[in-house]
């Protein structure tokens, strides 16, 4: 469903990503890990269309993503680090706009609000301005919002930042039962716990290169001397 | 090489068929403006009255002001210099409206070019609306829309009172003042439609170099403004 095929991003002389090659298939969950820098922000940033790749190709379903973005971004749904709300909408009147700009009826419109406000507990506070929002309400919205449109492929760059435990579990049942439906979810966290206990893959970025991609039980036997958690893995495998 | 597999999943496309049109795109981005303006305006008239009483008493003011200082000027001319219709009249009349009208001109191609490099390159909100299916063509065209009312309201401010100001001291038809709000507006088009061309091509030719560019042409402006102002005093 998502493939990045030897795809290159530089900034200048400095490359974020070098040659990347993966790919997510339906009802998988993947886990993109890596050291700040490694180039996993910029890797989603290519698949959702807010970069253009130096060379090599990012598809999401049958689209290329540098060629047709439009079409492409019907396809996802995308959650990142830094998520923006209109401050002077409340939370309904700013999902009622992005289900419209999906393209979705007035009476598909209304379900959806309701579905994704029941989903994430946005009750309560859906026809408040997003101004007064707390952190918590905010990334509930912008989750809302990714789903509005029950995209084929969800992107999540750091979800759990700043998250409450009962925010954290939400989000981490969202997004197994989201693969779990058979939709593709890429996230990227430094929460390694959570990758370990939720992901059918992982994904480890080291210094701009791909430096390993598959199950937790293929990490375990590429590196057999740690306890076999993630997080001993992951220090293993980035060690310089 | 193909870019679409249609073969690959047709439900894809009925997605994609759904879409909004360019001209409902258009709808849905003036139901969000209209949307935050009510809840803006709403929240000025709540919980910031007295910022509001303040800002509006100021600008009555400063309008005022403007024009007790354009109806003197103009009146001034037509006593002494000449009446309506006069050679020297016209020439100073002329002169006044090419230097005030240059000026804004100027002013209005560097605000709009700023605004519109806030707006598109500089902003979380064209982040969000660039993951959304919208158009390219109809995000530059939102941004704009904003940057030509954010930098052209300095504009009406200053032009208005002078252009009401002189048609009520050489006594124009009813006509003069009908004209002139579309005057007003189809002028402030001009410039900021040239700020805004500017400011993508500056970043999509010269990215890197779009401080120094637009340093120097500022340069160049302010030095032949201060040349021509100097050959003014010459006359």
């Amino acid at each position: 469903m998502i493939s990045f095929e030897d795809a290159t991003r530089a900034f200048g002389n400095r490359i974020a990503v070098d040659r990347l090659n993966l790919s997510v298939g339906k009802g998988e969950l993947l886990a993109l890990l890596g050291h700040n820098g490694a180039g996993k922000t910029t890797s989603l940033k290519m698949l959702v269309g807010l970069l253009k790749p130096s060379s090599g190709l990012v598809r999401v379903g049958p689209y290329l993503v540098s060629d047709n973005p439009r079409e492409a971004s019907r396809l996802i749904g995308y959650v990142p680090d830094q998520p923006f709300l209109y401050e002077k909408l409340s939370g309904r009147e700013f999902l009622e706009f992005v289900a419209e700009l999906y393209g979705l009826s007035s009476a598909e419109v209304r379900t959806s609000v309701e579905r994704e406000a029941e989903r994430f507990q946005l009750g309560p506070f859906l026809n408040r301005l997003t101004e007064s929002y707390s952190h918590g309400m905010r990334q509930r919205t912008v989750f809302a919002a990714a789903l509005i449109h029950q995209p084929e492929v969800l992107v999540v760059d750091e979800p759990m930042v700043g998250l409450d435990p009962q925010s954290i579990r939400l989000v981490k049942d969202l997004l197994r039962e989201y693969a779990n439906s058979g939709k593709s979810v890429l996230m990227s966290t430094h929460t390694l716990a959570i990758a370990e206990e939720i992901c059918d893959r992982v994904a480890v970025m080291k210094s701009s290169k791909l430096v390993f991609c598959g199950p937790m039980t293929e990490l375990r036997e590429k590196i057999p001397e740690t306890d076999g958690h993630l997080e001993s893995l992951y220090l293993a495998l980035t060690k310089d | 090489m193909a870019t679409v597999d249609i073969a690959f999943e047709p439900e894809f496309l009925t997605h994609v068929e759904r879409l909004p049109t360019h001209e409902r795109e258009g709808q849905l981005f003036w139901k969000l403006r209209l949307r935050e303006s009510r809840s803006q305006l709403k929240n000025l008239f709540t919980n910031s009255r007295m910022r509001t009483t303040l800002v509006i008493s100021l600008s009555i003011f400063f309008w005022a002001g403007l024009f007790s200082l354009f109806y003197l000027g103009f009146s001034f001319v037509v006593s002494n210099v000449g009446p309506p219709g006069a050679t020297y009249h016209a020439q100073t009349v002329q002169f006044v409206f090419t230097l005030f009208f240059m000026s804004l001109q100027v002013m209005l191609v560097f605000s709009a070019g700023i605004i519109l490099y806030g707006g598109l390159y500089a902003s979380n909100e064209t982040t969000l609306l660039l993951t959304l299916p919208v158009r390219d063509s109809r995000l530059v065209f939102y941004r704009f829309q904003e940057a030509l009312f954010f930098s052209s309201w300095g504009f009406f401010l200053l032009a208005s009172p002078m252009m009401i100001a002189y048609g009520m001291v050489v006594n124009a038809p009813w006509y003069y003042y009908a004209y002139l709000p579309g005057l007003m507006i189809s002028f402030a088009y001009i410039p900021c439609a040239l700020g805004a061309m500017a400011c993508l091509l500056l970043i999509s030719r010269v990215p890197h170099l779009r401080r120094i560019i637009v340093g120097l042409i500022a340069l160049v402006v302010v030095a032949i403004a201060y040349s021509s102002i100097w050959h003014t005093l010459d006359i």
